[in-house]
């Protein structure tokens, strides 16, 4: 069998406050294929950015990777030396960001923080860089780029702003692309041409893209896999058809439920009870077992273990640790 | 251009305030009639003079006067050198620019460097020994430091002239003098100023490129840090001008300093009132451009 | 399986005195400051018995005699003689009463002025105002020690005029601080509320505006005790501050110059006086930001 581009094997960072240890991400394990797009869903607070910004190295004090392994194309992230991942970072590695608005440095032009990169991992000139920089400009679909490469962030809009940190990415050509909600803060339109964009771009590079979101609906027009995430933990992971057909965990259920569709008439939208708990305040046995309308004993005394239920599906709940218990057939959220 | 305009224009009641305080004082002061005249002069020479000065006219008459006169550049005559005010003051003030040019670089020098490492290690024993530097440097009293400096440095090994002015050694002490301590606040502004910067979106955003640290900092963090910092030299004016008045009394540099401390304990208030007007003249300049400069280097407001 | 991840509950509510008192402990820099503050106090109250000798009495037979440890000093002048033989440890000792007076009340002085400004023009604002925050820009373009050297040089120098002085360079600070607090503070619902129901002018500014405003001076003018003692040592060493026969840090130290040749302890130990006191203010003053100005909740 061909290695996964990307294998996170029980991951655990941690941040250590002055407040307490918050488990931030908390044994999670996945994997990437190549060319595959997988989606990390959860609520703020689940864990799913922290999980991203370990992979690409960038967690900074208080917070600390203090287990696991995070295999890249065969190698090891953790502890690899600072200088070996910074010849990733960017070049086969690369990331952007929730806010167009404030990741893009605002004293530099656009054509300077994108040909760094270039420069960097590619070994070009200054005047070869501005070529390949303004190549990828026009790419991401930038009207004019000769003559936005000379410009300031602040000249941009904010869709405009994230095409260019999707340019920036995607410059030297990364085995892999981390995106972390990299449409939340635009606006519906300009979202769905940036995934547009983002999608058309993969195929013709068989890039493999970590996509982060809280979104149901960018996930099921975006994603192969799907991690759904709780608490620093991964709650539920399969194939984006079988998730959204056949989800096992209540709160999966509970995130499908409460995404409004179009073509399903609702008498109302159904929302998942209760609010995440702060980080010291999730409950002792299964994170979930406050909000969860199957709660039983076992619940609230045991950490639930992960089962298999399927062919590449996982799922971390009690309820289908012994035997299979089908969802559709029990209450429903109300 | 509409905006530096309202600034420049803003000046005006402010400097005309200032030269209302500064009359006000010289008016209590009483008329130096009495330190004109030979002691034995009567009460009739005393008028005499006070008219013929126009001493006599009421507050506001001579208010009055006294700004046209400055409108006009006259500032008075020094009573006791017998020359133009503002031209003694013009004499001293290369001395004084020298120093508070060579304080600034010092303290640029040093502050500079150890904010932005002490913000990059943060918490670190480079930075409790920096920040601990900065307090320090804000609990010495300046002219204790410079008296110490000389003790050690003039006195017990003879490496710099005790005082003066002349070659560039003299200017090392007093430099270090006053540029330590500006470098003090400094060093706090620029480091917290910094700090904030390196928490930026767009500091992850140079990282996830694969950038050194080196070029992170440098290049990313400290060209945004900059906008600050200039601004926070400028506004450092006023404590480096206040800082040269009381260092060049220690080293007995012949700036404005020493020329105003004379003058205060000579009643001498003409050049008194140069000295004030050319420092708050000079004070408010600085703050102007401080604030231009934030305008130029901060492209977020060029572009509106 | 348990959960060993969660280390610790949120915190437990303690009265305030207690929070505050926990807080000044688990700050080193805080209780340092603290103590050099109370010890500095007890110093200048308790001077006169403290110190070992007149401050002024001269003896010119021990002249420049140096200190304990050094060869020819001895027990009688710890910290060594000056130029007249007067006793620079009593000298000293009795120099931190004029630095605590002149400190404390020209900031209070400062402070009475700049809370009745900042008050009165941040809740009234209109041509008030615009007067006096120009005002505080011509102050603000005058260094604090030239206008006070001017002043001294009018009014002639001493004790009184010092205060005087210091305290009229320095309100504008306060006022400033005090306005911009009085600028936020009056939009809240609570002013409005009592504006509404007709509560007189003077009654909203003083009952609801002064209680919301004195945190932040308290801890301004803190540190601007320290700023003060450091200004008072400036204009008494340039001789248009305290005069004899009343002891300041600054005249010692300005005695003190003129004989670094042959006698260093003279100029050495004021200075370090002065460096203790306003570190210790300084220290202290960063600990009450730290628990009365709610921005700064780390």
């Amino acid at each position: 069998m061909e290695h996964a581009l990307l294998t996170v094997n029980r991951l655990k960072t941690y941040f250590y406050t002055e407040a307490g240890v918050v488990p931030a991400v908390d044994d999670v394990s996945f994997s990437i294929q190549k060319g595959e797009i997988v989606a990390i869903v959860g609520e703020s607070g689940s864990g799913k950015s922290v999980t991203s910004l370990s992979v690409m190295g960038l967690i900074e004090e208080p917070g600390k990777i203090v287990g696991g392994e995070i295999l890249f194309a065969g190698k090891d992230l953790v502890g690899m030396s600072m200088k070996k991942m910074r010849e990733l970072r960017g070049n086969q590695l690369a990331m952007i960001f929730q806010e167009p608005l404030t990741s893009l440095n605002p004293v530099f032009s656009i054509g300077n923080q994108l040909a760094e990169s270039i420069r960097l991992h590619q070994k070009k000139n200054k005047r070869e860089a501005r070529k390949i920089g303004i190549e990828m400009l026009k790419k991401v679909g930038i009207a004019r780029p000769d003559k936005v490469y000379d410009q300031h962030p602040h000249a941009l809009s904010g869709g405009m702003r994230q095409r260019v940190m999707i340019a920036m990415a995607l410059s030297c050509n990364p085995q892999l692309l981390i995106a972390d909600e990299p449409t939340t803060a635009l606006d519906v339109t300009i979202q769905a041409q940036i995934l547009r964009l983002m999608k058309d771009l993969i195929e013709e590079s068989g890039t493999s893209i970590l996509f982060i979101t809280h979104d149901l609906g960018v996930v099921a027009e975006m994603a192969d896999q799907v991690i759904v995430m709780y608490g620093g933990q991964v709650v539920e992971q399969a194939d984006v058809y079988t998730l959204f057909k056949e989800p096992k965990h209540p709160y999966t259920k509970g995130l499908i439920d409460s995404t409004p569709k179009i073509d399903e008439w609702k008498e109302e939208l159904v929302s998942i009870p209760g609010t995440v708990p702060g980080p010291f305040e999730f409950p002792e046995g299964c994170k979930f077992a406050d909000r969860c309308p199957f709660v039983m004993d076992k619940c609230k005394a045991e950490r639930p273990t992960v089962t298999k239920v399927g062919k590449g599906h996982e799922v971390r709940c009690w309820l289908h640790g012994e035997k299979v218990v089908d969802l559709n057939e029990r209450a429903s959220f109300t | 251009m509409n905006y530096f305009l309202k600034r420049i224009l803003e000046i005006i009641p402010v400097l005309l305030i200032i030269t209302f305080i500064v009359f006000t004082l010289v008016f209590i002061a009483g008329d130096p009639v009495a330190l004109l005249l030979p002691e034995d002069a009567t009460t009739e020479d005393i008028a005499a003079l006070q008219a013929a000065l126009g001493l006599d006219d009421p507050f506001y008459v001579q208010y009055g006067r006294y700004v046209m006169n400055m409108l006009q550049g006259d500032f008075g005559t020094s009573f006791r050198y017998g020359e133009d005010a503002m031209l003694l003051v013009f004499e001293r003030l290369p001395a004084t620019l020298e120093l508070a040019i060579a304080s600034i670089l010092v303290a640029i020098m040093i502050a500079i460097p150890l904010g932005i490492w002490s913000a990059t290690k943060k918490n670190s024993s480079i930075d409790l020994v920096a920040t601990g530097a900065a307090v320090l440097g804000k609990a010495m009293p300046n002219f204790w430091l410079g008296i110490m400096l000389i003790l050690i440095f003039s006195v017990t090994y003879s490496i710099f002239p005790v005082s003066g002015r002349g070659s560039f050694a003299h200017l090392i002490l007093p430099a270090i003098t006053l540029g330590t301590g500006i470098a003090a606040e400094m060093t706090r502004l620029i480091r917290s100023s910094m700090l904030e910067t390196l928490g930026q979106d767009y500091i992850r955003t140079a990282k996830s490129k694969g950038l050194r640290t080196g070029i992170v900092v440098y290049k990313h963090a400290f060209r945004n840090t900059l906008v600050p910092v200039v601004t926070i030299i400028a506004l450092q004016t006023s404590t480096l001008i206040g800082g040269t008045l009381i260092t060049e009394t220690v080293f007995a540099w012949p700036g404005i300093g020493q020329l105003l401390i004379q003058a205060v304990n000579n009643r001498d208030m003409a050049i008194v009132q140069a000295c004030v007007m050319v420092i708050a003249f000079f004070v408010i300049v600085m703050n102007l451009i401080a604030d231009f400069l934030y305008q130029l280097l901060d492209p977020r407001i060029r572009y509106k | 399986m348990p959960q060993p991840s969660i280390m610790q509950g949120p915190a437990r509510k303690n009265s305030k005195l207690k929070r505050w008192l926990k807080l000044l402990f688990r700050s080193k820099t805080g209780t340092v400051g603290l103590v050099i503050v109370i010890s500095i106090v007890i110093i200048a109250i308790f001077a006169p018995w403290l110190a070992p000798h007149e401050p002024n009495v001269i003896d010119p037979v021990n002249t420049h005699k140096p200190p304990v440890w050094m060869e020819g000093g001895d027990r009688e002048n710890l910290l060594g003689t000056d130029n007249l033989g007067r006793d620079i440890l009593s000298r000293i000792i009795y120099g931190s009463q004029i630095s605590l007076l002149v400190g404390i009340s020209s900031v209070v002085l400062a402070g009475i002025i700049g809370i009745l400004v900042g008050l009165f023009t941040g809740y009234f604002g209109g041509f008030l105002d615009t007067f006096f925050m120009r005002l505080a820009d011509s102050f603000l373009a005058i260094p604090n020690i030239l206008l006070a050297l001017v002043m001294l040089g009018v009014f002639g120098p001493g004790l009184f005029t010092l205060i005087l002085v210091l305290g009229v360079t320095n309100w504008v600070q306060y006022a400033r601080i005090i306005r911009g607090e009085v600028l936020s503070i009056k939009e809240r619902d609570f002013v409005r509320a009592a504006k509404s129901i007709g509560v007189k002018h003077r009654n909203i500014i003083f009952s609801h505006l002064y209680p919301n405003v004195i945190s932040s001076f308290i801890v301004v003018a803190t540190l601007s005790v320290a700023s003060t003692i450091i200004l008072e040592s400036s204009l008494s060493f340039l001789g248009l501050g305290i005069q004899p026969p009343q002891v300041s840090w600054g005249t010692i130290l300005s005695d003190g110059r003129d004989y670094l040749a042959t006698s260093w302890w003279l100029a050495t130990f004021p200075g370090l006086a002065i460096t203790i006191t306003v570190l210790g203010i300084i220290f202290l003053g960063d600990w009450l930001r730290d628990i009365l100005d709610p921005r700064s909740v780390k």
